[in-house]
């Protein structure tokens, strides 16, 4: 009997269970928002008892909601792309929703627009916010932090899981090959595991870390949450730039390893060194973050080595966490972090933007085109860790790259239509369609009452893109488009009525 | 330089009937070649800018008699002692990015010679970079300018400057190519390599005369602008032959500091207008119009798109400046159209009366800026003289990502990409997305050099985008009110010198110009 036949004959209701992969993917994320609602709550119920009960309270309904659906719908085998992309961003819009009712309720935030950019921000991994973080109590701090966490899981378990096994062409991902164990995703239930297990394991290592390095207790656990998700959102205003010296080595090593593909990572736990050592992408995501560094050192006076690397890892992972204001840094600086942040991590990873393995498969389709000039007729590949990509593949690749940079010019419009000054606006909507978050306009501690209400409402779908790839708003568009089509022709037809 | 580096030279295949009369054979060179007689058609420029000097302000006759006599020397020399060889695929690449660099080079003898740039400030390597700048400028149909005194260089220089861009504009190796009517297939090699966008439109079965052909309309289409400009009251003959010239070819050069805006005149500027829209139109589609078949624009899904385009983004940026800025809605609409019309033909003319008026684009609503931004990347109609990606790939690359969504939805579905009614073949597709890609990544790579090299990021950006594009005036410090001299630094201006003419002659040319002599050296070192 196969998953599915046994899962619609289990006792439920009576009745067989329907299929929904959308409706199932949204009880799964509404699933982990009730664990960090519950643990925020009980983790600061001596703090803030009003906080706490409203997190218990919608935590309960999330929770109840969650339950019923898993007991009603039942997964299909393998679902069709459009639908498992339709799931995930349904997914992400209700805990978004959610998250905006906890921060509304509580009274954390007053207005629906700021509460809705905050609780997308935090499902999103971006770091930039509309509150004072010094403000809120523990179980607010914990709550806000681990949005951040679960955004990232989601980002994974899309990245990692889902997508993959869906998408044909899906070249950022890395194919798994030799035994199950072996494998980091051998089928969707195991790899779901994996990468949960691996996900906890990495922040609890980085909060023993923080602590350790006397960071104390409420902020590691706060920092431990948003470092391994590449979030950046901190319980000080100043981000960590009055953090302890031990506590910003740990974060650099975890913003690292936040935008480290889980493959790789997945290789290296399983004592595949040569395989982790021998990743292109690996190679490649260092080198960014050593010449990042270096030009770093180079540009600004008086910045430690330590500091240039926090920054270049902070940048290139995606995170957000700042250990300086780099907003003052000369242009030729800020010029490279800005390719940092828009090419963003490792694929596979926490972290986003292009991600290192689209950009150097972009970098390597330009580099035939000049190849084939030279010689027209010959056959020229595009190969990359020993395999050759396809057509299909490349297709794929590049027609939704050329889809993400016009989402950053449109993104920059809209903000530019706000009264943003233009570099300001390329910036930021680079910074957060990569889910990076801080920019010239918003400082580096990510003040997003900079941007204006407009500004941070047109940035909500260029936070959802970042995070979840574009697709879904570009299968949105498409949507629209062949809704608008079959209105027009319906138009039409009413307009010319057969004889 | 060494002959070597000018390669092809095949010393085997020296053939008895291209044997000079004093008995020494020929190096066969197509590179050469080409670069002899774009080199000495360019000292026609500056001798009739001598001529020009002559009869007006006789300051810089000299220079510009000497400049023209050492490139018709050297030119003819190269002419005569080279024939053309084979034109492979890296033989094109060399002849064509060696001939632009070359032409650049000799260009700017005429302002080193003249002191155009001796101006108090500028030391002697900053006139050297000056020159140097202001030529690639001029040949590559730019427009940016390191003049900061406009009234110090006499009439004929700033003749000869105009004429740079008009050479620029329609190219010289389409003059080579035009008197080289044994090239054959080669020749059309060489002028798509040198032809902004991805048309190859061949008018005529025969190579010279396609060539001569396009040169007949480019011609015919700078008087016609000219003697428009010499009927509307207020340009001068001089200033009305002067804009001719860089019009058509989507130059923007002007003798005024204030360029257009100098005149105050809006039947100046809609003339302007009408000429750069011509300009930016593919030069295939005005033959086939001259020559009888009117509907040939409208037949073409480019040309309407260019059209949408020119009218969608002067709506948006007039609503722009007349609610967001505060403009009165008929300086919105004079400034708005003209400045679009202006950048997104990569002409970069000026319509602002001093820096802070109402056509100084540095001081727009940032959202306008956007728009300009925009369109200096995506330039004109292929087969133009204007730079930019081009409406072609424009429009092939919003297909092709169009198909990868639908694709997502119905992967075994046949989706041909389509310009208009025609399917476009995948390898095109996957051409255009590899030139976009590395247009691309040289956008990203100038901003990071400029920047690195202590220019403003707002200047690095739109310079970068501007120089590549051909656009010329760009953003912040390098608006169309103020000069690259004080808004990037030597080494800044060296940078966008070479940009200027890999966005000219569209990035290959320049990037491989070096794989024939090195390919060559490396076959004879094995």
């Amino acid at each position: 009997m196969s998953q599915r036949e046994a899962s619609e004959a289990a006792p439920g209701f009576g009745a067989a269970r329907q299929d929904s992969y959308s409706r199932l993917a949204v009880a799964d994320g509404l699933l982990a928002f009730t664990v960090i609602a519950v643990l925020a709550a009980v983790a600061g119920v001596t703090d803030n008892l009003g906080d706490s009960l409203v997190l218990l309270a919608v935590g309960a309904i999330t929770g109840s909601i969650a339950i019923a659906t898993r007991r009603k719908f039942v997964r299909r085998e393998r679902p069709p792309t459009a639908r498992v992309i339709a799931g995930l961003a349904s997914t992400w819009a209700s805990l978004v929703v959610t998250g905006s009712i906890v921060y509304l309720a509580s009274g954390t935030i007053t207005t629906f627009d700021e509460a809705l950019f905050e609780s997308a921000a935090g499902f999103s991994t971006v770091a930039a916010t509309t509150v004072d973080p010094e403000s809120l109590g523990t179980s607010m701090s914990l709550f806000r932090a681990g949005t951040q966490f679960v955004g990232g899981l989601v980002g994974l378990l899309a990245g990692v899981v889902a997508l993959p096994r869906t998408m044909k062409g899906n070249v950022q991902i890395p194919k798994g090959r030799g035994s199950r164990a072996d494998r980091l995703v051998p089928d969707p239930v195991i790899g779901r595991q994996r990468v949960v297990r691996l996900y906890l394991a990495l922040a609890t290592a980085c909060g023993f870390g923080y602590l350790i390095t006397g960071l104390g207790v409420r902020s590691s656990l706060i920092h431990a949450l948003t470092t391994v998700s590449t979030g950046g959102f901190s319980d000080r205003a100043d981000s960590f730039v009055s953090a302890p010296g031990g506590a910003k080595v740990v974060a650099t090593v975890f913003m690292f390893i936040g935008g480290m593909s889980f493959f790789a990572l997945f290789w290296l736990i399983r004592g595949n060194h040569r395989r982790f050592v021998r990743s292109p992408e690996l190679r490649i995501y260092l080198g960014i973050i050593g010449v990042v560094t270096l030009s770093l050192l180079r540009e600004v006076d008086g910045l430690s080595v330590g500091d240039a690397l926090f920054t270049a890892a902070s940048a290139s992972s995606t995170t957000g966490l700042a250990v300086t204001d780099w907003t003052g840094f000369p242009s030729g600086a800020l010029a490279l972090l800005l390719v940092a942040v828009a090419t963003g991590a490792m694929g596979a990873s926490a972290g986003s933007g292009l991600r290192v393995i689209r950009a150097w498969l972009l970098c390597l389709f330009a580099a035939r085109e000049i190849r084939r000039q030279l010689d027209p007729n010959a056959v020229t590949l595009v190969r990359h860790g020993g395999r050759t990509l396809g057509d299909k593949e490349l297709d794929s690749l590049t027609g939704y790259q050329i889809a993400h940079f016009g989402l950053c010019g449109i993104g920059a419009f809209m903000l530019a239509l706000t009264g943003d000054e233009l570099v300001d606006s390329l910036w930021t909507a680079i910074s957060v369609v990569s889910t990076f978050g801080p920019s010239p306009t918003m400082g580096a501690f990510g003040d997003a009452d900079e941007l204006g209400r407009l500004g941070q409402l047109v940035m909500i779908p260029g936070m959802l893109a970042g995070r979840l790839t574009i697709l879904p708003l570009l299968l949105a568009v498409a949507a629209l488009q062949q809704g608008y089509r079959a209105a027009f022709l319906g138009i039409r037809r009413l307009a010319r009525p057969r004889r | 330089m060494s002959n070597a580096i000018f390669l092809p030279i095949r010393k085997t295949a020296i053939r008895q009937a291209t044997e000079l009369s004093f008995g020494r054979a020929k190096i066969e060179s197509t590179t050469l070649h080409v670069m002899g007689i774009a080199v000495a058609a360019i000292s026609l420029g500056m001798f009739v800018g001598a001529l020009v000097e002559w009869g007006s302000t006789n300051r810089d006759t000299a220079a510009l008699l000497i400049s023209g006599t050492i490139a018709l020397g050297a030119g003819s020399l190269l002419w005569w002692i080279t024939v053309p060889g084979t034109v492979r695929a890296r033989d094109v690449f060399s002849a064509v990015g060696w001939t632009w660099l070359v032409v650049t080079l000799v260009g700017a003898i005429p302002y080193l010679l003249g002191g155009t740039f001796d101006v108090p400030g500028i030391d002697r390597s900053g006139q050297f970079v000056n020159a140097i700048f202001e030529s690639a400028s001029g040949y590559s149909a730019t427009g940016s300018t390191s003049l900061t005194d406009f009234e110090h260089p006499g009439r004929g220089m700033m003749m000869h400057r105009q004429i740079t861009q008009w050479y620029g504009g329609m190219g010289m190796v389409v003059i080579a190519v035009a008197v080289l009517p044994f090239l054959g297939v080669g020749g059309m090699d060489l002028m798509s390599a040198e032809a902004p966008g991805p048309s190859g439109d061949r008018l005529t079965p025969r190579v010279s005369e396609t060539a001569k052909r396009l040169w007949f309309t480019y011609v015919l289409f700078t008087i016609g602008v000219s003697v428009t400009l010499i009927a509307i009251p207020g340009p001068s003959v001089y200033d009305a032959i002067a804009h001719g010239l860089t019009t058509i070819a989507t130059g923007g050069f002007s003798p005024h500091a204030d360029s257009i805006g100098t005149f105050d005149s809006g039947a100046v500027e809609l003339a302007i207008i009408v000429g750069m829209v011509l300009g930016g139109t593919n030069f295939a589609l005005h033959w086939r119009a001259v020559t009888g078949d009117r509907l040939a624009y409208w037949r073409d899904p480019e040309f309407r798109t260019y059209l949408k385009l020119l009218i969608g983004a002067s709506v948006l940026v007039i609503a722009l400046l007349w609610l967001d800025a505060g403009l009165a809605i008929t300086e919105a609409i004079r400034a708005g159209v003209f400045n679009v019309v202006a950048i997104a033909t990569s002409t970069g003319y000026g319509s602002a009366q001093g820096a802070g008026s109402s056509g100084d684009f540095a001081l727009w609503v940032p959202a306008a800026q956007l728009v300009l931004l925009f369109l200096m990347v995506v330039g004109s109609s292929s087969g133009s003289t204007a730079g930019g990606l081009k409406v072609m790939r424009l429009q092939i690359l919003l297909a092709h990502s169009i198909r990868s969504v639908r694709r997502s939805q119905q992967p075994h579905a046949v989706m041909p990409v389509k310009h208009g009614t025609t399917a476009v073949n995948d390898n095109i597709v996957s051409r255009m997305t590899g030139f976009f890609l590395l247009y691309l990544l040289l956008v990203l790579a100038g901003i990071v050099v400029l920047a690195a090299l202590g220019n403003g990021f707002l200047e690095s950006i739109s310079g970068t985008i501007g120089a590549l594009g051909n656009t010329g005036p760009a953003l912040g410090r390098a608006g169309p009110t103020a000069n690259f001299t004080e808004a990037f630094n030597e080494p800044g201006r060296l940078v966008l010198s070479l940009y200027m003419l890999i966005g000219r002659l569209e990035i290959f040319p320049i990037l491989l110009m070096f794989a024939a002599p090195l390919r060559t050296m490396r076959d004879r070192l094995s």
